[in-house]
């Protein structure tokens, strides 16, 4: 007994002495919360607040990345349109008393290694981003419950300006004049509103109404509008099929919501200047009506214009109609497929060889359940005399599950099947190329006429190559190519990349500190990539 | 005369008492020259040794003879008259160191050391074998100086080996700083220098165990692990300072290479993701260690002897990259795996070894 005690007693001293316990931040899982190419970097944004940058446009693959630390807890990883500029919503940290020791912020990555951030009131908000990129808005997101406070203002939202030069980072916290509730989505239009010049709006949806905010004097006085007797008696929320187009010439603006066979058209003016020298609304809105059907309220809408103007197309049910907005008068025609996409272009047809304004009509659906396998084009300068005659249907023999336009060829469209597959359209002649994929489409990305695809979990990606057979005529035959290349992970995400003269395909694979396989994307051949892995543990030791 | 015989007596004793004990301490290979068989001498009575040797160790060894060399013979089991033999019953007992000088005629007859049948009785001197005493001065007191050995080689088995590893590099493999590590060695005194300082070639060979942490480490929220293993050659050379016969302060260079090998795994992220990963390779680092300590074993009084030595000192070696390295199979896409960081050797490092020398 005595034996084992001092051989205890000696074991003990032996592990007081062998200290040095981990570090803390040997400990934290790498939890990667979005990954987006920022510049010629894929940027990981991990839930500590830490973005590291993996370059992967260099000349020779170094597996090493450089770091910058934003406000912790990511939640939103956004690639800013049309700049080189990614956008992370955090929502900030508390201590276990709810006190704040990092607010929320909206942090803007440039190119460069800097950042921008925009404070924020309350954490979780959700993020619209205007199409152009120029403006972002948060606001309450009702599906995130805040642990920390009692209390919060669902009406308080931030309206940046992303362009630096022009909006302060000051002054982005608005409350909003609310009807009926806090909102659940916003729009961005542009109107012409009194001159010929757009002005930035955004279009917020309350339970009861919406109110119109001009982005460039956010602290105006929004006008809002009460929709209460157009709604259904519960108001509206995301789920009630609102939606909105505009036609920015004519500034006006059209609702419909998913319980009301009724349009309802807002016309944008010029606002009235209070006498008292108060700042009065910048614009004043007037309603009015628009009847597209006498019972069913319609699916997908979008405004084109004629020659005798303005006029509105919307499906509804398993038709589509062709409203006059200044008469209300409606050329409704029967579809042999529903649709709830409407895709506008400008081309020739089969059996028009001049080029006019024609739609395609499609339907998508994220659970799956009303997938179709046809569209239909429409004639749209046409549809209202030619009626049936200015549809044609075409039938791909699978359900689509999406489509994609490539940027430099939008004539041909890539139709991707749910099954498995890809049908190259040719909006113009109106006749498609199947392409065969044994597993689902899953990953897309588009170059100027090159489509790679991928299938999450599936170790190989593809593309589908369409060019013009004379380049420089860009009304030549288009060549049709297809090639595959096995990687040695499975996908995880893609990301087509171009610098100078680099064009590479980057893959990412679901791999403990960051794995990814870049494929040269003019010669992807398994001999010329490079695989770098383990990089988010760089120097971690 | 009766001193005399009071010292006859003495000399008696001592020897009964010295005799065993120089027979226990002189080594078996450098024995007593041992003594002929008993033989009558000519003419004299059969069984009538009555002549005494002088006995002494091997001298070439270096060692104190035993102080009883002399001894008498036994007493004869029949006695002739006339014969002029000497009975051992009436012979008187030399004292030690004594000479014994037979009468002319009479032959001297090595005897067989007996002293079990050594009268120790006095008894009256023969008149024919009239003992010559030569006096000497009495040997100091039984002090007999303990055979020691020198020993050339020394073989060491470390017992608690650790070394501080305290680089950051190191907790991918271990919870704590100590990696332990087993040794052993060999060790060959090339050089005695003035001062009982002592000069050893050394070699040795060492093992690090797979120091490893699971999945469950805790590392990366259980994502990554790691375990590593090392094998190390060492050359070197102490300097000794023999203090005593049983403690030696003694300083220590050695220079070594080792191998090290490193996997790292990594699980699956979710499980939806492909399985885990397995990074493996080795390397071989040179380095060398400066130490001290001390060094303790028994007396040498046998050819083998055994101690301890206690020794601290420090720990040089190059740092190994920690990197995501491993061997893919031939026509896989070319990888690059990231350097985690690096593991850090040098360090202090304390050993606690038996050892044995001979």
């Amino acid at each position: 007994m005595q034996m084992k005690m001092r051989l205890a007693l000696t074991l003990a001293i032996l592990n007081a002495c062998a200290c040095g316990n981990r570090e803390s931040r040997l400990l934290d899982k790498v939890d990667v919360k979005g990954i987006a190419p920022l510049g010629g970097d894929l940027a990981y944004v991990q839930s500590s607040g830490v973005v590291q940058r993996l370059n992967v446009m260099g000349v020779n693959p170094q597996p090493k990345t450089t770091k910058i630390s934003i406000t912790s807890n990511p939640r939103i990883v956004i690639r800013r349109p049309g700049v080189e500029e990614l956008l992370v919503v955090s929502d900030g940290r508390s201590d276990q008393y709810g006190q704040v020791i990092e607010p929320p912020a909206l942090t803007v990555l440039p190119d460069q290694n800097s950042k921008r951030e925009y404070p924020l009131v309350d954490p979780g908000q959700q993020m619209k981003l205007s199409d152009d990129g120029k403006f972002a808005v948060l606001f309450n997101d009702p599906s995130f419950v805040d642990t920390t406070s009692l209390l919060t203002n669902p009406g308080q939202v931030a309206i940046i300006g992303l362009d630096k030069d022009k909006y302060p980072p000051t002054d982005i916290i608005h409350s909003l004049d609310t009807v009926g509730g806090p909102p659940f989505a916003v729009w961005f239009l542009t109107l012409n509103v009194g001159t010929q010049v757009g002005r930035p709006f955004a279009l917020f949806a309350f339970p009861q109404g919406i109110s119109l905010v001009d982005l460039d004097s956010p602290d105006d006085k929004e006008p809002k509008l009460d929709l209460t007797s157009w709604l259904p008696s519960g108001g509206m929320d995301k789920t009630s099929g609102f939606g909105v187009a505009f036609d920015q010439g004519s500034a006006e603006i059209y609702l419909k919501n998913s319980h009301s066979s009724d349009i309802k058209v807002l016309s944008v003016a010029p606002g009235i200047p209070t006498t008292d020298g108060g700042s009065g609304n910048t614009v004043n809105i007037s309603v009015r009506s628009l009847t597209v059907s006498n019972s069913t309220a319609p699916g997908a809408f979008d405004v084109y214009s004629l020659a005798s103007g303005s006029r509105l197309l919307a499906t509804v049910g398993n038709s589509v109609a062709s409203v006059t907005t200044d008469s209300d008068t409606v050329t409704s025609v029967a579809l042999s497929t529903p649709a709830n996409q409407i895709l506008q272009f400008d081309a020739k047809a089969p059996k028009d060889p001049n080029s006019g304004q024609r739609a395609l009509l499609y339907q998508t659906d994220p659970t799956g359940g009303s997938l179709q396998s046809s569209v239909t084009f429409v004639n749209l300068e046409d549809l209202e005399i030619g009626k049936a005659a200015a549809l044609e249907t075409v039938d791909f023999g699978a359900k689509i599950s999406s489509v994609v336009q490539l940027p430099n060829l939008p004539l041909q469209l890539l139709v991707i099947l749910s099954g498995g597959g890809i049908d190259v359209l040719d909006l113009e002649k109106r006749h498609w190329s199947p392409i065969d994929s044994k597993v689902p489409i899953t990953l897309t990305a588009a170059t100027s006429n090159r489509l790679w695809v991928g299938s999450a979990g599936d170790n190989r990606i593809g593309y589908v190559d369409l060019s013009n057979s004379d380049p420089t005529d860009p009304t030549s035959a288009v060549m049709l190519t297809i090639k595959s290349t096995q990687l040695d992970s499975p996908v995880q995400q893609m990301f087509q990349m171009n610098q100078s003269s680099n064009s590479r395909v980057i893959v990412t694979h679901d791999q403990v500190g960051g794995a990814v396989t870049w494929v040269d994307a003019n010669n992807p051949e398994r001999s010329a990539a490079h695989k770098l892995e383990g990089f988010l543990l760089s120097d971690l030791l | 005369m009766a001193k005399l015989k009071i010292s006859i007596a003495l000399a008696v004793a001592v020897g009964q008492v010295a005799a065993p004990a120089a027979a226990q301490f002189l080594p078996a290979h450098r024995d007593v020259q041992k003594s002929p068989p008993n033989t009558a001498a000519p003419g004299a009575t059969s069984g009538a040794a009555s002549s005494a040797r002088v006995v002494s160790s091997d001298p070439t060894n270096g060692s104190v003879a035993p102080a009883a060399s002399a001894v008498l013979a036994a007493p004869p089991t029949s006695t002739t008259p006339g014969a002029g033999t000497a009975s051992p019953a009436t012979a008187p007992a030399p004292a030690a160191n004594t000479v014994v000088a037979s009468s002319p005629g009479v032959t001297q007859e090595p005897a067989t050391a007996q002293p079990s049948m050594v009268s120790n009785q006095p008894e009256p001197l023969q008149p024919n074998l009239l003992p010559v005493v030569v006096n000497q001065a009495q040997p100091p007191e039984v002090t007999e100086a303990p055979r020691t050995y020198e020993h050339h080689f020394t073989v060491t088995l470390d017992v608690a080996n650790v070394l501080w590893r305290t680089s950051t590099g190191y907790d991918l493999f271990s919870s704590n700083d100590a990696a332990w590590r087993i040794a052993i060695g060999f060790g060959y005194d090339v050089l005695k220098l003035p001062g009982h300082t002592i000069l050893a070639a050394e070699v040795g060979a060492m093992a690090e165990p797979d120091q490893g942490s699971n999945s469950n480490s805790g590392l990366l929220g259980n994502t990554i692990s790691g375990s590593l293993s090392a094998a190390t050659f060492m050359l070197g050379g102490s300097l000794r300072w023999a203090m005593t016969q049983w403690f030696a302060p003694y300083g220590r260079l050695g220079l070594f290479t080792s191998r090290y090998a490193v996997d790292i795994h990594a699980t699956a992220s979710d499980t939806t993701a492909s399985s885990g990963v397995d990074w493996s390779y080795h390397r071989w680092v040179e380095g060398g260690s400066l130490g001290a300590g001390v060094m303790f074993n028994l007396p040498p009084r046998s050819p083998v002897n055994v101690g301890v030595l206690v020794e601290g000192g420090y720990w040089l070696q190059q740092s190994v990259d920690i990197q995501l390295e491993g061997s893919p199979p031939a026509g896989s896409i070319s990888t690059l795996g990231a350097r985690l960081g690096s593991l850090g050797n040098s360090g202090p490092y304390l050993r606690f070894a038996g050892l044995l020398r001979f």
